[in-house]
């Protein structure tokens, strides 16, 4: 179809060569996104709703376009007058007590930052630094091999934790995979003792667990990261301690289920800041044997689960008394 | 503008001043806890979320300009909090069970407003506000955040583009397209029938 050239109809058209090119309906001066949104919010002056309604009466092509929008206007609408449903509404005494758990969280965070502060600037920084990514290269290296190893965990053999490197864990355990997990577990706090000292028979610790509640908080290593880390374990772990309080069942054992890394020592000795006399028990990734006994099928398979489809790298377990 | 109360509080936090500190996060408290229920649904979340906040933002006091008001600067905070949460959430949905880490005695406990209404009159509007956060959470995030701060929040567009760092014309048109997706959501989820 040819057209001639009309200056009514030259801002919607083009023309090459004397043929119209019908233009793609895309603006229109009275009607556009910004107007509909101020007019579902109430917000538009009546001279330009005004104006915005005969628009709609008179044009076609503007009916089409915003017709999906302009039905939906009451769902917009019905969120508005739902509004305080989602809204929190909390009394003030309440808030006077959780501006004031704010204030603890920032005190004890700063208590932590500037004892950080304080230990980078002996000198160490650059040391920690490359050990800290060492370690992650580790943990990262260790998660792979214990996801793959975890597909049967028959293969897993206990090992004593006693405080010394990775490897002479590892050669250890090695020489102490035949021997009965309960033997061989050393609280954190003798890890001075020697392993020969902790090994034969001292305690059987299996029993304290047995049928015991558990709790579990599973995280991912960004979690003890500094700065994010302390915080957010504080939090968590007081509304665990506070579970365990409202069932008059103060917590006994912490048991810091990790792969071993250097990481393990300094994300426990946190922990012991966070919670007084909290006696936590590293026992690495390789002793999930020992551990797993310990708790119940399902919530095994939470934990299983946990390191396998969620890769978290350590799992926080709590006993009850 | 910024409040001169706000603005001298936090020179005196930037300076280590603890007690200028704590008579913000009263003031403010209840509309950050507003924010990270509407976006997390949950009282337990939502007060961890808020302590976390508030954490980050004395720690990051110094980096206030004080050109724009405290309360849009703390609520960026939170708004990205939340949604760290939402994200932490989904990696760590299936190994945290709400049943077993409950809140104590300790924290403090909210409560919905419609307390007129029977049971199941209750039960029902919660499935429903349960959907509807369901499908607000499911847009793209820049959609959802829009929506939580203009329908939920109820912010207006300048507040909006100040913690957005756009210009109110852009969240006027994200907020139109945001609602449409959400609209064809709740139409094909029999929301609103």
């Amino acid at each position: 179809m040819i057209y001639t050239y009309n200056k009514h109809n030259k801002h919607n058209n083009k023309y090459y060569g004397g043929k119209m090119v019908k233009k793609r309906f895309k603006y229109c001066k009275y009607i556009n996104k910004k107007k509909l949104t101020e007019l579902m919010d109430n917000e538009i002056s009546n001279v330009d709703k005004n104006r915005l309604y005969e628009h709609l009466d008179s044009c076609s092509k503007c009916r089409e376009k915003y017709r999906g929008m302009l039905e939906s206007m009451d769902i917009i609408g019905s969120i508005k007058n739902d509004r305080d449903n989602f809204v929190s509404n909390i009394k003030d005494e309440e808030k006077d007590l959780a501006v004031n758990n704010v204030i603890d969280a920032i005190k004890n965070d700063s208590y932590v930052s500037s004892k950080n502060q304080n230990k980078a600037l002996s000198g160490n920084r650059p040391k920690r630094v490359f050990a800290g990514a060492i370690a992650g290269i580790c943990i990262v290296v260790f998660a792979i091999m214990i996801i793959g190893v975890s597909r049967d965990f028959g293969v897993f053999n206990f090992m004593v934790h006693t405080g010394e490197s990775e490897e002479q864990e590892i050669a250890y355990d090695d020489k102490t995979a035949i021997k009965a997990p309960e033997e061989n577990q050393v609280p954190r706090g003798e890890k001075e003792r020697t392993a020969a000292e902790s090994v034969p028979g001292q305690e059987d610790e299996k029993s304290d667990f047995v049928d015991e509640e558990v709790a579990f908080i599973s995280m991912k290593i960004y979690d003890f990261l500094p700065e994010y880390s302390y915080t957010r374990l504080d939090a968590k772990m007081r509304s665990v301690l506070n579970y365990f309080e409202t069932k008059n069942n103060a917590y006994e054992y912490i048991g810091l289920f990790a792969y071993p890394s250097n990481e393990t020592h300094s994300i426990a000795s946190g922990l012991e800041e966070i919670l007084d006399n909290a006696e936590i028990k590293i026992i690495t990734g390789e002793n999930s044997q020992k551990l797993l006994e310990y708790i119940s099928v399902s919530e095994k398979e939470s934990l299983l689960h946990g390191f396998e489809q969620l890769e978290a790298d350590f799992v926080i377990i709590l006993i009850g008394r | 503008m910024p409040d001169p109360k706000d603005k001298k509080l936090a020179t005196e936090a930037s300076k280590g001043n603890i007690e200028a500190f704590e008579e913000l996060v009263d003031i403010y408290y209840k509309g950050i806890v507003g924010i990270c229920y509407s976006v997390l649904g949950n009282n337990e979340d939502a007060l961890d979320c808020t302590q976390e906040t508030f954490v980050k933002a004395y720690k990051n006091i110094h980096k206030y300009d004080s050109r724009s008001s405290f309360f849009t600067w703390v609520y960026r905070i939170a708004i990205n909090t939340s949604y760290d949460f939402v994200r932490k959430k989904k990696r760590q949905r299936e190994v945290f069970s709400d049943n077993v880490i409950d809140t104590g005695k300790d924290y403090v406990r909210m409560q919905l407003k419609d307390e007129k209404d029977g049971p199941h009159e209750k039960l029902i509007k919660k499935i429903s506000d349960v959907k509807v956060r369901s499908i607000i959470c499911s847009l793209p995030e820049k959609y959802s955040r829009i929506i939580f701060m203009k329908d939920i929040e109820g912010l207006s567009y300048k507040e909006i583009s100040e913690i957005e760092g756009i210009n109110e014309g852009t969240v006027k048109s994200r907020l139109f397209r945001a609602r449409e997706k959400f609209a064809d959501l709740a139409k094909k989820e029999d929301l609103y029938e």
